[in-house]
C-alpha cells in the first residue's frame, strides 16, 4: 500500500498498532534471542526483500501482489524476529525504492506480519509441521499458512482502503479482485517456503536445532495482540464506518422499500421490548453520552471487552467440565 | 541504492535527520488529509519544488522512483474515473466528473508522498537515517536489522554477480540461467550469502561492535534553530493545508 492511499487516521491507527507490536517483539528479542541468529536475520531479511520486488499490480486496487515471506521468516527465526525482520525490509522498501510509504507503513507491516507470525505461523504452521521430520507436513504447513496470512493480510488491505475512502471501487469487487490473487500467491508462497525449509534442513540442520524452543508467539499472547487489534478497529476505525446502510438493509431496502423488516405478534412484541431494555450500547452508542464520536468509540472498546469476557468465561467453563472428566 | 547512498553521502546534511524525518512526516500527513475532490493539494508542489532547486538531485534518480509508483496509484485512480460519475465544482467555475478529479488528487499525493521520502533519503546517509530512527527510540535491534538487511542486500549481490559469472563461464553456448538450474542456484546463493554474513559479523564482533552504541554513534542532537525551522515548517503544511485558499484569491494578488 502507497502514502496516497490510506487516509491520516487510518494511517495513524495502523501505525500506532504496529508500534506496539515492534515495542513487544524487541523486547523479546533482546530478552530471549540468540546473538549468532543475527547474520541469518540479515540475510533472511535480504532473501525476503529480494523475493517481494517481483511484484505486480492488481488492476483497480492500488495494491500490489507479491509473496510477504512472513512464515518463512517465522519457521526459521520464531514469531517475534520474523516480525522485526519483516517490519525492517519494509521500511528499507518504503525509503529507498518508493515501494509502500511512511504513513502507510503501520498497515504494511500489519497486513504482512501480524498475520503470517503471529496467527499462521503459530496456529497453522506449527501445529502441522510438528518437529519439521515430515517433508509433506513442511510442505502442507507452509502451503496453508502462507495461505492464510495472505488472504488475511490481503482482506485487510481491502478494509483499510475501503476505511480511508480513497476508492470508489465497491466492497465486493475489491475482494474479489483482491483475495483469489493472494490465494495464489500464498499458495506459490507456501511452496517456496516449503523448498527452502526442506532444503536448509538438509544443508544447515543445526539452524533447525531446538526449534521447538524456538521464540514462537505463545497463544495468549496471541490473543493479546487480537485484542489489541480488535481494540484499534473498534476505537479508531469505528469512527471512519460509513453511516449508510450494509449490504443486508440495502438489499432489503431495495427489496422492500424499507431498511428494516417489521414483524407483528406478541412474541415478537415481547422479544422488541425486551431488546430495547437490554441494550445498553444502541445503535453503537452510549445513551447517556449521545450520538457523538466518542460515544461510538467507548461504546466500541466496551463491545471488544464484554465480548472478550465472555469468550473467556467460556472458554474456561470448557475447561473445568474437561479437566473434571 | 548505491546511487542513491553515494548522492547522500556527498551531499550536505542541512540539519539533522530526525529532523527531516519527522518533517516528512508532518508533510505527507498534510498532503494525505485532503478530501478526494480537493484540488488545493497541487499547493504543497511549492516544497518539492524549492527542494529541487535546493538539493539538485540526478532527475533521472528522482524521476525513476515516482514512475515506479505510478502505476500502482493509476490504477487505483481509473477505478474512481469507471464508478464515481458524480459532477464536482471546480475553481473558475469548472465542472468534471468526480472520479477525474479524485484520479488526478490521488496521483498529487502519491507523487508529493514519494518526493517527499526521496528528498530524505538524498539528503541522509543510511547510518543518519538509522541515527534518527534511535533519536524517535525505535528499537536498537530493529535499528540494526535495517542497517544489516542493507549492507547484507549488497553481500548477497556480490554473491549473485558472481555465480552468474561462473555459470556462463560453465555454459558459455547458455543465455541466462537454465530454468531447471534456478532452485539450485537460489539455493547456493542463500547458503554462501549466509556464510559471509555469518563471516562479516563475526569479524565485527572480533573488533568490538556493539549494536547499541553503534546505533547510538549516529544520534545526533537538533539544535534550537533546527527545531525552529521544522515548527515553521510544520506550521506552514498545517496553514496551507487549513487554511481555506481559493485560486481566485491568487489571481487577485
Amino acid at each position: 500500500m502507497a502514502d496516497a492511499l490510506v487516509s491520516p487516521a487510518v494511517g495513524g491507527a495502523m501505525l500506532a498498532t504496529s508500534a506496539v507490536l515492534i515495542g513487544i517483539s524487541a523486547r523479546n528479542v533482546r530478552k530471549n534471542f540468540d546473538n549468532s541468529k543475527i547474520p541469518l536475520m540479515g540475510v533472511m531479511g535480504a532473501f525476503v526483500f529480494a523475493m517481494q520486488m517481483i511484484n505486480f499490480t492488481i488492476p483497480g486496487t492500488g495494491s500490489s501482489g507479491h509473496i510477504a515471506g512472513g512464515v518463512m521468516l517465522a519457521a526459521l527465526l520464531g514469531s517475534y524476529p520474523a516480525f522485526l525482520v519483516l517490519s525492517a525490509v519494509l521500511i528499507i522498501q518504503a525509503l529507498f525504492f518508493a515501494d509502500g510509504g511512511l504513513l502507510a507503513y503501520g498497515c504494511n507491516v500489519f497486513n504482512m506480519g501480524f498475520w503470517s507470525c503471529f496467527i499462521a505461523y503459530p496456529l497453522v504452521f506449527k501445529p502441522i509441521a510438528k518437529d519439521y521430520s515430515s517433508n509433506g507436513r513442511i510442505f502442507a504447513a507452509s502451503i496453508l499458512a502462507g495461505i492464510v496470512g495472505l488472504q488475511l493480510g490481503a482482506f485487510c488491505v481491502v478494509l483499510e482502503t475501503l476505511c480511508s475512502g480513497i476508492t470508489e471501487l465497491p466492497f465486493k469487487v475489491f475482494a474479489g479482485l483482491m483475495q483469489p490473487i493472494h490465494l495464489a500467491i500464498g499458495a506459490v508462497e507456501g511452496v517456496l517456503t516449503g523448498m527452502l525449509i526442506v532444503f536448509l534442513k538438509s544443508a544447515r540442520p543445526e539452524l533447525f536445532a531446538g526449534q521447538n524452543a524456538a521464540q514462537s508467539a505463545p497463544l495468549k499472547l496471541v490473543c493479546g495482540y487480537l485484542l489489541l487489534a480488535s481494540f484499534a478497529i473498534a476505537g479508531a476505525l469505528s469512527l471512519l464506518a460509513s453511516e449508510n446502510p450494509d449490504g443486508l438493509e440495502w438489499s432489503i431496502f431495495k427489496a422492500t422499500g424499507k431498511e428494516e423488516l417489521s414483524a407483528s405478534g406478541a412474541v415478537y412484541e415481547f422479544l422488541e421490548k425486551a431488546q430495547a431494555k437490554l441494550s445498553v450500547f444502541a445503535d453503537y452508542a452510549i445513551a447517556s453520552m449521545g450520538d457523538g464520536a466518542l460515544s461510538a468509540v467507548f461504546a466500541g472498546l466496551a463491545g471488544v471487552l464484554i465480548v472478550a469476557a465472555a469468550v473467556v468465561l467460556a472458554a474456561r467453563i470448557l475447561k473445568a467440565r474437561h479437566s473434571e472428566r | 541504492m548505491r546511487e542513491l547512498e553515494s548522492f547522500s553521502a556527498s551531499s550536505p546534511a542541512y540539519c539533522a535527520a530526525s529532523v527531516k524525518i519527522f518533517a516528512s512526516l508532518v508533510f505527507i500527513v498534510c498532503a494525505v488529509s485532503f478530501g478526494v475532490y480537493d484540488v488545493r493539494v497541487v499547493l504543497f508542489f511549492i516544497y518539492p519544488f524549492v527542494l529541487f532547486f535546493i538539493v539538485r538531485p540526478p532527475a533521472r534518480i528522482f524521476f525513476t522512483r515516482i514512475l515506479i509508483v505510478l502505476p500502482f496509484v493509476l490504477f487505483a485512480g481509473i477505478s474512481n474515473v469507471i464508478f464515481d460519475s458524480s459532477r464536482v465544482d471546480l475553481p473558475f467555475g469548472i465542472e468534471m466528473r468526480g472520479g477525474v478529479v479524485s484520479c488526478f488528487t490521488l496521483v498529487c499525493k502519491a507523487v508529493l508522498c514519494v518526493g517527499s521520502v526521496l528528498f530524505l533519503v538524498l539528503t541522509t546517509p543510511v547510518n543518519a537515517i538509522a541515527g534518527g530512527l534511535r533519536r524517535f527510540k525505535v528499537p536498537c535491534v530493529l535499528v540494526l536489522q535495517i542497517v544489516l538487511t542493507l549492507r547484507y542486500l549488497e553481500v548477497m549481490l556480490e554473491e549473485a554477480v558472481r555465480m552468474n559469472s561462473a555459470y556462463s563461464l560453465r555454459a558459455p553456448n547458455r543465455r541466462g540461467v537454465h530454468f531447471s538450474d534456478w532452485p539450485k542456484i537460489v539455493a547456493r546463493l542463500f547458503l554462501r550469502s549466509l556464510d559471509r554474513a555469518e563471516n562479516i559479523y563475526s569479524a565485527m564482533l572480533c573488533r568490538g561492535f556493539c549494536a547499541r552504541k553503534s546505533m547510538d554513534f549516529f544520534r545526533s542532537k537538533e539544535t534550537a534553530a533546527e527545531i525552529f525551522a521544522l515548527a515553521a515548517f510544520s506550521a506552514s503544511c498545517v496553514f496551507l493545508r487549513v487554511f481555506n485558499w481559493q485560486f481566485q484569491d491568487f489571481l487577485r494578488w
